[in-house]
């Protein structure tokens, strides 16, 4: 999946949000990033065949460490 | 007796299966009521009638529920050309006689696609913050077959206790914008898709006694619904509503 695909589907289908996304945002500093966004991060990854823990993800400080988390 | 008018001016709303029955009454109750309706439904001439009658208001679009991609497309359009949506009605359903013994196990499948996974889509579709206003509203039809499971309707009953499940759940993931979501249990009700039933599956004779207050007709489960799409039941989520005559009591006519 490309950057512009993952930024994409981030902001679509796991963090619903309108705002703009970039691969360096901070994921503190986007107020949809939740329990709930998390979870649908993790079922994303899973429809991608990549199971991911929660713990790992919890690491992750900017979108580009979910896209290396996404893709790796 | 008191009457209740709904005011849905300058509010927008999807209505599945908006071709007969109960989806067509209420896309004709929000068109009255002043809301613009993105009609959905399978067969082109039923909803060219419709749109004829309130052509301002009716903006018909002939798709089949299950295909998603169609189904998403479309409510992304309906949004760009008239603006985010209030709410949704998914009325879309068929039913089928589903004996244990001698089930179609692709008609039993459909049922469950109809009812249950085009419901779901569309929830997913319709609770994206860039198609819906906050506070958008959601009612899916359930029925009493989902609390009461008759014989040769297994499939019917699945799908519909299957939809107040999903409900419950769905409620707690998206109440953060103020959205809701709910399902309304009807009775038996007058429209074409219980005639069909009717003519194909046996119902026990005491079936038509247990509606206490008669067999219903379309207008008499879409007050309930109107009453869910608005703000009055700001504070309902996650809820089935019976109405269904008196049927679920078991008592005799």
């Amino acid at each position: 999946m490309t950057e512009e695909q993952f930024i994409q589907n981030m902001k679509d289908s796991v963090l619903d949000t309108d705002e703009e996304i970039e691969m360096e945002t901070k994921l503190d500093e986007v107020e949809e990033w939740d329990s709930l966004a998390l979870v649908s991060f993790i079922a994303m990854a899973t429809a991608n065949g990549k199971s991911l823990k929660k713990d790992t993800i919890k690491n992750a400080v900017t979108i580009r460490d979910l896209y290396e988390l996404f893709e790796g | 007796m008191g009457e209740v008018i709904y005011d849905f001016s300058g509010e927008r709303f999807v209505v599945t299966g908006a071709s007969s029955g109960m989806g067509r009454q209420i896309a004709v109750e929000l068109a009255e009521a002043g809301a613009t309706v993105l009609a959905i439904a399978r067969r082109a001439e039923r909803l060219e009638e419709l749109e004829k009658q309130y052509p301002t208001q009716i903006i018909p679009s002939v798709l089949d529920v299950c295909d998603s991609d169609k189904l998403s497309a479309c409510i992304s359009s309906f949004v760009v050309s008239h603006g985010k949506l209030h709410g949704t009605v998914h009325a879309a359903g068929i039913t089928g006689n589903a004996p244990l013994r001698a089930y179609d196990e692709d008609m039993a499948r459909k049922i469950m696609d109809v009812s249950f996974w085009s419901g779901v889509r569309l929830m997913q579709i319709i609770n994206k913050k860039k198609n819906s206003e906050d506070g958008c509203a959601s009612v899916l039809f359930s029925s009493v077959a989902a609390h009461i499971g008759e014989k040769s309707n297994f499939a019917y009953s699945a799908a519909k206790i299957a939809l107040q499940a999903a409900v419950r759940s769905i409620a707690k993931e998206i109440y953060t914008r103020k959205n809701r979501i709910n399902t309304v249990s009807p009775g038996w009700v007058h429209t074409e898709m219980t005639q069909h039933e009717k003519e194909q599956n046996e119902a026990p004779p005491k079936f038509w006694d247990w509606h206490l207050l008669g067999l219903g007709e379309p207008e008499d489960v879409s007050g309930m619904v109107l009453f869910l799409l608005s703000d009055r039941a700001r504070w309902i989520t996650g809820e089935d509503f019976v109405v269904d005559g008196g049927y679920l009591m078991g008592g005799y006519n």
